[in-house]
């Protein structure tokens, strides 16, 4: 089983690049490209799964090196290489669940969309992949920028303004600008990094290249890392893009931009800031506590002062993406929590990865314009949308950690992780997140629940059909799997922490 | 027969090729001019690649081959090859004789081979003005546009100032020392830095002023800020072909001559240019992009994004890398001719493109050409996966290995280049814009209507190369590699 994952592994990467020559050269209509999507992101969606459970429990920590390859210039050597081990395995997981599940919920069924939709949307599953499974630096910052390069274009040519964000282009470039500020000086911090080592260190490398660095370069290096990871997460202060980005975003960007993108920033933190960068990471771990901590309560009370749903999620998404920071950097403030809390933080990756997918999904299928309802405009929904209505209130129940749903296992292990950083810690993530939770039931209490106005305000779409049910219902028995027996999921992403130079300290 | 002759002849036989087609056939059209032009550069670049070693020294010392000049000598013969190609059917829509402007390309092309190989200061006085006069000629070239004339005059009376600075400096340093030769000069200028008599002290504040001097008439020529000014203006009144050819090869001869300069014979007086350099690359990037900023016309845009990537180039001669500067200098020259082949080719019969606006629409009715001109751009930005990327991964790389031996500060100028390509993505960005993301709207939908419908081969052929060339080193940047 070990010997085909190097080959499923190169598979994985590249099979978005045949999606998009695929739909390149595909001459039906837009109905005919939505088919397309689904048919090839079921397939690429199992590929995904298989390889990803494959590694998750044969334990396989896996390099496929491109040695001889003449990337590079003279006096700089570039290996241009992958990874997979059961540390990033759960996001090409999450990634194999995710798509296959946003391109049918959110498939589009008017045939609105042509090649442009579907070439730049792989292109930013392209780049995801790659992002998650490059061990070269310079290959990482390639995936990075490429993510941009897609979303940019996805958002540009497809993204619609609306009554609350009143233009596309002015939200498109505050976000490509934001995640560009992070991620021109992470060159740089590449760039010091391979010329204290001669070569593209990896990521892997970090650590002992940081050895022989002097103090000022180390700390131009973390901080170039640390801003691209934290806009791109966001942490508060850096999420001025987060709103109005998303509002514009057509709704599979959208949902794909929380489940995955958003993990881009997570991954970073916890595979570069937390493994690589040791001492500065540690040193300035209590300031970024407090950044995660007030970031949650503050998401949490956004939550309560919004109106539309979706700007709930964005919000809750803050308020989440916060607590996940907060289990990175109370993991490196202390030895005895690092592999809890970085365990804890990747569970919470994986988790809120496939729960945001459920909920900007449904989100979208509420009315027929795929517009999100503002809560005092609707009521009564669920009469018409009962099976959607059903796996909404699930999915919320997810996010709001219920105990036994999947979330809960990965918070609880932050919150212990925190706990032994400082109760207060723990004590305010908690209510960041009691709020999100208090704010996603009272909206969901005020859209569906009650007596539809007749006739009703919002223009509702069909409810979801079987098929789309039954995999709704499948992602609800992995969050009740994943909430009842969390250590199918912690005990082989733990291992890969707990060893130095895989992620470990 | 002596090897450096035998790489100017091809040049000088097609120059006299083109004088007697001008003469027989004048104002005639004919199919001669541009094969006899392409095939003398490739010849030169051929006899170049050859005949040329490094090491070699010519006419007494006059001619010195480095592997680095050599390099940047087929760096612009090349460059000169697709902006000939480029003119093809342009010139004929802005009225310039066809034949006349490939002489004045070839006698500039012969003034830059030179000056990638010059081995002293009077041979380089003389082949950058081959160099810069027929510049001048091809800004003002289309004389019946009052814009060009102006163009034309304005460099020519700046481009004239900067030539005295230069000649100048060069009388400075050769009353200094009393040295032309580029090699002897810098032996000189180390033996009097490192001698404490009065004689040398003297000798040394004559060449330090003459050094300045020769800094700012260079600066002066490659449009650095703060002597940058004129850059704009100029690219707005000359016609795309001669900007072709002034922005891009010319350019890199130049920057190639200020990096052979400075690493050459004034490598004793480090501390001064480093410094210099510093001050250059700062100014820049900061006027550069913000003028950048609130430009409509691309002409302009392109013209302070030249200022700005002028200071990644002075980055690359302050780290000493020959690597780093040839490549870069490569980088920033195929795409000056990709964005001009596409402005070209995006132009109506009677008029080119000269506003943001003109390419809305660009992606719907010109798909393939706006994905050549986006790569182009991404280039210009340094997207990965572009050499625009490889370039500016290449010169900040060589720079932060230099850095112990630098000024103070240097890493405080890295910081701001970097962050400084954040103001860059946004105007590469609103092209990108232009061209993808606005809806055409029937009132300013007349620039796109009165497109030429089939697209001219020759700009097709340049943008194809350009952006094949552009993803190749991208991906592969060491096949530049000296």
């Amino acid at each position: 089983m070990t010997a085909i994952q190097p080959i499923l592994l190169i598979l994985s990467l590249f099979a978005p690049l045949a999606a998009i020559v695929l739909h390149a050269t595909y001459s039906g209509d837009g109905k005919g490209h939505a088919r397309l999507a689904v048919i090839f992101h079921l397939g690429y969606g199992a590929l995904l799964i298989v390889l990803s459970v494959l590694n998750l429990y044969s334990g396989l920590y896996m390099v496929s090196r491109g040695d001889g390859i003449p990337f590079g210039f003279a006096g700089f050597t570039f290996e241009p290489s992958l990874y997979l081990n059961p540390g990033n395995a759960p996001l090409l997981l999450l990634m194999g669940i995710s798509l296959p599940l946003t391109f049918i919920w959110l498939r589009d069924r008017e045939g609105r969309y042509g090649v442009s939709y579907y070439v730049s949307a792989n292109l930013l599953v392209f780049s995801l992949v790659g992002v998650f499974v490059s061990q070269s630096l310079i290959l990482f910052y390639l995936f990075w920028e490429l993510a941009l390069v897609g979303a940019y274009f996805w958002i540009g040519m497809h993204g619609r303004a609306h009554s609350y964000t009143p233009m596309v282009y002015p939200a498109l470039a505050r976000f490509a600008l934001m995640t560009l500020l992070g991620s021109l000086p992470m060159l740089l911090s590449i760039v010091l990094l391979s010329a204290s080592a001669g070569r593209d260190p990896g990521l892997f490398g970090i650590k002992t290249v940081l050895q022989v660095m002097d103090p000022w370069a180390r700390w131009l290096a973390f901080s170039g890392f640390a801003l691209a990871f934290t806009v791109k997460l966001p942490l508060l202060g850096l999420h001025g893009w987060l709103r109005d980005t998303y509002n514009v975003s057509p709704a599979a960007c959208r949902t794909l931009l929380s489940a995955l993108m958003s993990k881009m920033g997570a991954y970073g933190l916890v595979f570069i800031l937390a493994a690589g960068f040791v001492e500065e990471s540690r040193i300035l771990a209590p300031y970024f506590q407090i950044i995660c901590v007030v970031g949650a309560v503050y998401g949490g009370l956004l939550c309560l002062s919004s109106e539309r749903f979706a700007d709930i999620l964005i919000y809750s998404s803050l308020a989440h993406l916060s607590v996940i920071g907060l289990g990175v950097f109370t993991a490196v403030g202390s030895e005895e929590m690092y592999a809890t809390g970085i365990t804890g933080a990747v569970f919470l990756i994986f988790s809120h990865g496939l729960i945001m997918t459920a909920l900007f999904a449904f989100d979208a299928r509420i009315t027929v314009s795929g517009e999100s309802p503002s809560i005092h405009s609707a009521g009564g929904l669920r009469a018409g949308q009962g099976r959607l209505s059903a796996l909404l209130l699930l999915s919320i129940f997810a996010s709001a950690s219920l105990p036994g749903l999947s979330n809960f296992a990965g918070e609880f292990m932050v919150f212990f992780s925190a706990f032994g950083v400082s109760p207060w810690l723990t004590f305010f993530s908690a209510a960041g997140v009691l709020i999100v939770a208090a704010a996603l039931v009272r909206a969901y209490h005020a859209l569906f629940l009650g007596e539809r106005e007749n006739p009703s305000p919002v223009k509702q779409a069909a409810d979801l059909g079987i098929g789309e049910t039954v995999l709704a219902l499948g992602l609800a028995v992995l969050w009740l799997v994943l909430g009842l027996y969390p250590m199918l999921f912690v005990g082989p992403v733990q291992k890969a922490f707990l060893i130095p130079g895989l992620g470990g300290m | 027969m002596n090897p450096y002759i035998a790489t100017q002849l091809p040049l000088i036989i097609g120059f006299i090729l083109l004088l007697l087609t001008a003469s027989l056939r004048p104002w005639k059209a004919e199919p001669f001019s541009l094969p006899i032009s392409l095939a003398a550069l490739f010849l030169t670049g051929l006899l170049v690649q050859t005949g040329l070693q490094p090491g070699q020294v010519y006419f007494g010392g006059s001619i010195q081959v480095t592997a680095t000049g050599k390099s940047l000598a087929l760096l612009c013969l090349l460059l000169t090859g697709l902006a000939l190609l480029l003119s093809q059917n342009y010139l004929d829509k802005v009225r310039v004789h066809p034949v006349d402007w490939r002489m004045v390309v070839l006698a500039s092309a012969l003034g830059m081979v030179s000056l990638c190989l010059v081995g002293d200061l009077a041979t380089l006085f003389v082949a950058y003005e081959l160099v810069s006069i027929p510049s001048y000629v091809l800004a003002g070239f289309a004389s019946r546009d009052p814009r060009s004339n102006e163009a034309g005059l304005k460099y020519l009376l700046l481009g004239m100032f900067a030539s005295l600075l230069l000649l100048l400096g060069i009388s400075f340093v050769y009353g200094a020392t009393g040295e032309i030769h580029l090699s002897a000069l810098g032996d000189k200028l180390a033996l009097a830095a490192i001698t404490n008599t009065a004689d040398a002290e003297a000798s040394m504040v004559f060449a330090r002023l003459g050094l300045v001097l020769i800094l700012a008439a260079l600066f002066f020529k490659t449009a650095i800020a703060p002597f940058h000014t004129w850059l704009p203006d100029v690219y707005q009144g000359t016609n795309l072909a001669s900007l072709a050819f002034i922005s891009s090869p010319v350019k890199v001869a130049v920057f190639g001559m200020l990096a052979l300069l400075l690493w050459g014979p004034f490598a004793p007086l480090g501390s001064l240019w480093q410094m210099a350099l510093l001050a250059g690359m700062v100014v820049s990037v900061v006027a550069g992009n913000l003028q950048a900023l609130t430009q409509m016309s691309l002409k302009r845009l392109i013209a302070y994004s030249a200022v700005v990537n002028g200071a990644f180039v002075l980055l690359a001669i302050l780290a000493k890398s020959p690597n780093a500067l040839v490549l870069y200098l490569a980088a920033y020259g195929l795409m000056s001719l990709g964005a001009w082949a596409a402005f070209m080719a995006m132009g109506t019969k009677s008029a080119d493109v000269d506003e943001l606006s003109d390419l809305t629409g660009m992606g719907a009715s010109h798909r393939w050409l706006a994905l050549g001109l986006t790569v182009v751009l991404f280039s210009f930005a340094g997207i990965p996966l572009t050499v625009g990327f490889a370039a500016k991964f290449a010169v900040l790389y060589a720079a932060v290995h230099a850095i112990p031996t630098l000024p103070a500060g240097t890493v405080a100028v890295l910081v701001l280049l970097v962050l400084s390509s954040l103001v860059s993505f946004y105007y590469y960005f609103q092209i990108v814009r232009s061209i993808w993301f606005a809806k055409v709207e029937p009132a300013t939908s007349v620039p796109v209507a009165g497109l030429q419908r089939t697209l001219l081969w020759n700009y097709a052929t340049v943008l194809a190369i350009v952006v094949f060339l552009a993803l190749t080193l991208g991906f592969f940047p060491r096949l530049v590699g000296l």
